[in-house]
C-alpha cells in the first residue's frame, strides 16, 4: 500500500458519471428511497471513495451502477448512469452482460460467497474468460494462471485445480479479484472488499488493488464503512447518510476539514483519534430509512447543530472548500460566509427548483417514521 | 468465597482475580488421524481485579477459545484457570453451575446470540431462572452459629459483598434487617422472625413470589444498559444491532459476576453505534466493578478500552503488557506488523506498512521453533548468508512457504497412484514454481527466453544454488518432508529450531516472546529498520 502522491484529476473524459440517480424499492407496505439523487463521476486511475454507516445505501449505488437492481427494486427516470459516454440506466439484461464483461467489474464484501463450492478455482476463472473473451482450452488456462500470478498466488498452476474451501479467506478475495480482472475492466468496483478480513490481509489486498491501478490505469469505486481504509485509498470520497451524498471532497481534504455534521460526528466516533481516556462521542439515533424525496435535512433529528429550518428545507449541495477544490456538503450551515437567512434561500431556491422539474411526489413524503430509536 | 477489594487503587494493582497457566486447548485431541487442531498452545498471564485485559489477534489464533475456555464453555485440554486462587478447569455439576455465576460471556454476533423466539425479558431473565436466583443469602451479624430456615440460607463468616444478601442484627427477639443495595426489594419485602433459642434461629419468609423479584431487576438492567422498562415485552427482531448487544450485555449482567469475556462485542456494529456501546462497558465497569477480558481484532478498540493487551499468534501469546507502552513501542516482531497494518484515519500519513506474506500456517501443523517464524519480518538469518540481499532472501521465504503449503495440500487416491506411476501431477511443475519465485530477482535474467531454470540456478551464489537444486529435486519426487527439511537446514535459524522464551521488554513489566530480545542478537527495531527503513506503525 506504499502511497504514491495524490492522482490528479485529469481533462480526460470520465469512465464514469452518475446523475441524479434515485433508486426505489417497492413493497406492499412502503416505498423505500434507497438512493436519492446520487451525483459523481469517476476518472481514469482514480479512487473515488463511498463512505457510510450500514443501510445508508452505499451497496445499492454498487449495484444500481452494475444493473443489479432487481424487483421490487427499480431505478426512477431521470437518473443517469454513463459508462464511457454511454448510457447505462433503461439497458436490457443481455445489453447489460455485455457491460458487466467489458468493462466493468465488481468484487463483493464476502468472497466465499462469490465463489461456487461445487467448482474448482480455475474453473470459474475460466469460465469468465470463456464469456468475456472467448478464450478456451490451454489459451484460457494460461491465462488463468496468469491472472493467479497477477494477484500474487503463489504456485498458481496447484491452485488453479483446488476448491474455494481449500483457499484462505485473503486468497479467496485474491481469486475473486482475478475474476474481476479476467474481463480486462477499465472500472472496478469494490464493495467492502477487506471487511470480512483481518488487518494484514487486508493490507496485502489493499496493496495489491493499488498495484493493479497503477498498472492497468483502473478507475475505482471503493465501498467502505472504515474511515481509515478509506483514508488510504481513495483520491476523492463521497460521505452518504440515509441515501444521499451529505459531503465530497478530496480526501485530503475532507479528514483536514469536515464541514458537514456528519463528517465530524463520524470523523470524532472513531477511537484512538483523540485521548484514550476521553470518552467517545457517538451519534444519538439510528440511520432513517428514507420514504420518498425529503423536503427536510435527513440527518437533522440527529444532528446535534440542527436548528428550526432543517425540519422544512431540504439542503442542496453547496460549495465549502477553498476557491480550488471540489468541496460541497449539503447542509443548511453553508455557505457560512453569507447571513443565515441568504443561506437558507439558496437551499430554498434549489428546492423550488427540483420540485418544478419533475420530482412530483415530494408532497407525499411526510409519512417517513423514524424506526426503533437507539436510546 | 470471595474477598471484594475497596477502591485502593494500589492493593488493586497486585489484586489477581484470574490466573491462566499453561493452558492448553487442542481439539480432536483423541483421535485416529493424527495430530490436533492446537487452538489454544500453552499461554500463561493474569486478569488482575477491575482492570481490562485485551486479547487481539487474527482470525483464528484462538482468542475466541481462549476466552471460552475461560469461563469453562470449552473444557481445557491441559493447564489450570485460577480463578480467586481456586482451579475451575476441573469443576463440574453443582460446583460448577455455583461458580458460573461469577463469569459471564457477552457474544460477538447480536443477530444469532438472541432466541428470537423468546422476548427481551426472557432472554435476559433465563440465568435468573436457572440459577433460582435470589438465593437470599442471609448473615445473622455476630452470630455465626445461628441457623437460617425459610426462603434463605446461610452464609459462611468469609463471604462480603454480594455474597452476604441480607444482613440480620439480632437484639433480643427484634431483628434489624438490611438489604444489599443492588437488590430489587427492601427490607419491608421480608417477613422475618427471630428465635433466640439456646440457638439462634432466624425465619426469613419473602414477600414478593421470586418471580415478582426477577422482572423487577430484569427491568432494572434493561433500563441500566440503556434500554426502557417497556421492552421487556418485546422480541429481538424489532431492535437495532447496537440494542440487541445491549440485551446481551443485559443477560450477562443478571447474575452480577465479578469476570466477564466481551467476545468481539462491537465487531459487527457501526462506528457510531461502537462509540455507544464501548461507553457503556465503561460506565457499567465502574459501577459494578467488573473484569473484562475485550476480545477483539480491532486494535484502535482495544487501545481505547483497555489497561493492558496480550497478543496473541497462532495458540501463542506473543507479547502481553500495558496498553500504551504495548502501542507507542512495540516490541515483538508481530505487534509491530500487526500495528502497521491498520489504516490510519489521516490520508497525509505516507505510510509504507510492513505487509506480511502469506497467512498464518494451520494450527493443525505450526511450524517447529517459533510460531511467528514463517511470516515474520525480522527474522534470524544464518551468519553464513550475512551478504545475502533481502531480496533474495524473501525469494527464499516465499519458496519455503509453497513447499509447505504443498505439504500440506490433500492428495486424491487417484493423485497418490499417479505420483506412484510417475505420471504428471498438479504438483508437477517444481521448476517452473522455482523460476517464477526466483524470476523477479534483480539478480537474474529478466527476458523470457532466458529464464530456464538453469540460468536461474546460474545466476544464484553457489551457496544458494546447491541447497535450492537438492530443494527441487525433492519436490520432483514429491518428498515435501525432505525438502522442508533441506530448505531448514540450509537456511534455517534459532528461529526454526527453538520455541523462544519470554523476556522482559520494559520496566512495566512488558514480556515478548522473540529470540531477537536475546542480547546474542540484533533487537527488533533495528532490524526491521534496516530492512523495511521507515515503515508505518512506530
Amino acid at each position: 500500500m506504499s502511497q504514491q502522491p495524490r492522482r490528479q484529476r485529469t481533462a480526460s473524459e470520465p469512465v464514469l458519471s452518475v446523475e441524479n440517480l434515485r433508486t426505489e424499492f417497492h413493497t406492499d407496505k412502503e416505498v423505500i428511497r434507497a438512493i436519492d439523487d446520487v451525483s459523481f463521476d469517476v476518472h481514469p486511475g482514480e479512487t473515488v471513495g463511498i463512505v457510510g454507516e450500514s443501510g445508508s445505501g452505499k451497496s445499492v449505488t454498487a449495484r444500481s451502477i452494475m444493473g443489479l437492481v432487481d424487483d421490487p427494486g427499480r431505478i426512477l427516470d431521470g437518473s443517469s448512469i454513463r459508462f464511457r459516454g454511454e448510457e447505462l440506466v433503461g439497458k436490457t439484461e443481455d445489453e447489460y452482460r455485455d457491460v458487466r464483461g467489458d468493462g466493468i467489474a465488481m468484487v463483493f464484501q464476502d468472497p466465499l460467497s462469490s465463489l461456487n463450492p461445487v467448482y474448482t478455482v480455475g474453473n470459474q476463472i475460466k469460465e469468465a474468460l470463456k464469456l468475456h473473451q472467448g478464450l478456451t482450452g490451454k489459451a484460457a488456462t494460461d491465462r488463468a494462471a496468469e491472472l493467479l500470478k497477477a494477484v500474487s498466488i503463489p504456485d498458481a498452476r496447484r491452485r488453479l485445480t483446488e476448491y474455494p474451501h481449500q483457499f484462505s479467506g485473503g486468497m479467496r478475495q485474491r481469486a475473486v479479484i482475478a475474476m474481476a480482472l479476467a474481463c480486462d475492466p477499465d472500472l472496478l468496483i469494490c464493495d467492502e472488499p477487506t471487511t470480512a478480513l483481518d488487518v494484514t490481509i487486508q493490507a496485502q489486498i489493499l496493496e495489491l488493488l493499488n498495484d493493479i491501478q497503477d498498472a492497468e490505469d483502473l478507475a475505482i469505486v471503493f465501498i467502505t464503512h472504515d474511515m481509515g481504509v478509506i483514508a488510504q485509498v481513495a483520491d476523492r470520497v463521497n460521505v452518504m447518510y440515509a441515501g444521499e451524498f451529505v459531503e465530497k471532497a478530496p480526501v485530503e481534504e475532507l479528514f483536514a476539514n469536515p464541514r458537514h455534521p456528519y463528517t465530524q460526528s463520524l470523523l470524532e466516533s472513531i477511537p484512538g483519534r483523540g485521548d484514550a481516556d476521553e470518552r467517545l462521542q457517538s451519534i444519538e439515533g439510528d440511520v432513517p430509512t428514507p420514504h420518498g424525496a425529503a423536503t427536510y435535512c435527513r440527518f437533522a433529528p440527529r444532528c446535534p447543530k440542527a436548528f428550526d429550518e432543517c425540519d422544512a428545507i431540504h439542503p442542496a449541495h453547496v460549495d465549502v472548500g477553498e476557491e480550488d477544490v471540489e468541496h460541497t456538503a449539503a447542509c443548511l450551515l453553508y455557505p457560512d460566509d453569507l447571513p443565515q437567512e441568504e443561506a437558507l434561500a439558496i437551499h430554498q431556491e434549489h428546492q423550488t427548483e427540483a420540485e418544478r422539474t419533475g420530482d412530483g411526489d415530494a408532497q407525499l413524503v411526510d409519512e417517513n417514521t423514524p424506526p426503533e430509536e437507539e436510546q | 468465597m470471595t474477598e471484594v477489594v475497596e477502591s485502593d487503587e494500589s492493593a488493586r494493582e497486585e489484586d489477581v482475580l484470574v490466573e491462566v497457566n499453561g493452558l492448553k486447548k487442542y481439539y480432536d485431541a483423541g483421535s485416529l488421524t493424527g495430530t490436533p487442531v492446537k487452538a489454544v498452545d500453552g499461554v500463561d498471564f493474569d486478569i488482575r481485579r477491575g482492570e481490562t485485559l485485551g486479547l487481539v489477534g487474527e482470525s483464528g489464533c484462538g482468542k475466541t477459545t481462549l476466552g471460552r475456555t475461560l469461563v469453562h464453555l470449552e473444557a481445557a485440554t491441559e493447564g489450570e484457570v485460577l480463578f480467586d486462587g481456586r482451579d475451575v478447569t476441573s469443576l463440574s455439576g453443582n460446583e460448577l453451575k455455583r461458580w458460573r455465576r461469577n463469569a459471564q460471556i457477552v457474544f460477538q454476533d447480536p443477530e444469532s446470540s438472541l432466541n428470537d423466539r423468546m422476548t427481551v425479558g426472557e432472554i435476559v431473565r433465563e440465568p435468573l431462572d436457572v440459577h433460582d436466583w435470589p438465593t437470599l443469602t442471609v448473615r445473622v451479624a455476630g452470630d455465626p452459629d445461628a441457623t437460617v430456615t425459610g426462603d434463605a440460607e446461610a452464609v459462611g463468616p468469609t463471604a462480603t459483598g454480594r455474597d452476604v444478601d441480607v444482613t440480620v442484627t439480632v437484639s433480643g427477639d427484634d431483628a434489624d434487617v438490611a438489604v444489599r443495595d443492588s437488590l430489587p426489594i427492601g427490607p419491608e419485602d421480608l417477613a422475618v422472625d427471630v428465635d433466640s433459642g439456646s440457638t439462634t434461629t432466624v425465619d426469613v419468609e419473602l414477600l414478593p413470589s421470586k418471580a415478582q423479584v426477577r422482572r423487577a431487576h430484569v427491568r432494572e438492567l434493561l433500563e441500566r444498559v440503556g434500554m426502557q422498562r417497556e421492552h421487556y415485552f418485546r422480541y429481538p427482531h424489532q431492535f437495532s444491532g447496537g440494542q440487541r448487544q445491549r440485551i446481551g450485555i443485559a443477560r450477562a449482567l443478571a447474575l452480577e459476576p465479578e469476570f466477564v469475556v466481551l467476545d468481539e462485542p462491537v465487531s459487527a456494529l457501526d462506528v457510531s453505534v461502537q462509540a455507544k456501546i464501548l461507553n457503556l462497558l465503561e460506565d457499567l465497569q465502574d459501577e459494578f466493578g467488573l473484569t473484562y477480558l475485550f476480545i477483539a481484532h480491532d486494535l484502535a478498540v482495544v487501545r481505547h478500552i483497555c489497561d493492558r493487551v496480550a497478543v496473541m499468534y497462532l495458540g501463542n501469546v506473543m507479547e502481553l503488557g500495558a496498553a500504551d507502552s504495548l502501542f507507542d513501542e512495540p516490541a515483538n516482531p508481530y505487534t509491530h506488523s500487526l500495528l502497521s497494518a491498520i489504516p490510519e484515519p489521516d490520508p497525509t500519513i505516507e505510510s509504507d506498512p510492513i505487509t506480511l506474506r502469506g497467512t498464518p500456517p494451520s494450527p493443525r501443523d505450526p511450524p517447529t521453533g517459533c510460531p511467528f517464524s514463517t511470516r515474520c519480518p525480522a527474522k534470524i538469518r544464518p551468519e553464513a548468508f550475512d551478504d545475502l540481499d533481502d531480496e533474495t532472501w524473501a525469494a527464499i521465504d516465499d519458496l519455503h512457504r509453497i513447499v509447505r503449503e504443498r505439504g500440506r495440500a490433500e492428495r486424491s487416491l487417484r493423485e497418490r497412484a499417479r505420483e506412484v506411476l510417475g505420471m504428471e501431477t498438479r504438483f508437477s511443475d517444481v521448476e517452473d514454481i522455482v523460476v517464477e519465485v526466483f524470476g523477479r530477482l534483480d539478480r537474474t535474467p529478466d527476458t523470457t527466453a532466458e529464464r530456464s531454470f538453469e540460468a536461474m540456478m546460474d545466476a544464484l551464489p553457489r551457496d544458494v544454488r546447491g541447497p535450492l537444486v537438492d530443494v527441487t529435486d525433492h519436490l520432483r519426487e514429491n518428498r515435501e518432508e525432505d525438502a522442508l527439511e533441506r530448505l531448514l537446514d540450509a537456511f534455517g535459524s534459532e528461529c526454526d529450531a527453538t520455541s523462544p522464551a519470554y523476556y522482559d521488554v520494559d520496566e512495566g513489566g512488558r514480556v515478548s516472546m522473540c529470540h531477537r530480545h536475546d542480547p546474542a542478537y540484533d533487537d527488533v527495531g533495528p532490524v526491521l529498520e534496516e530492512r523495511y527503513g521507515d515503515y508505518a506503525g512506530r
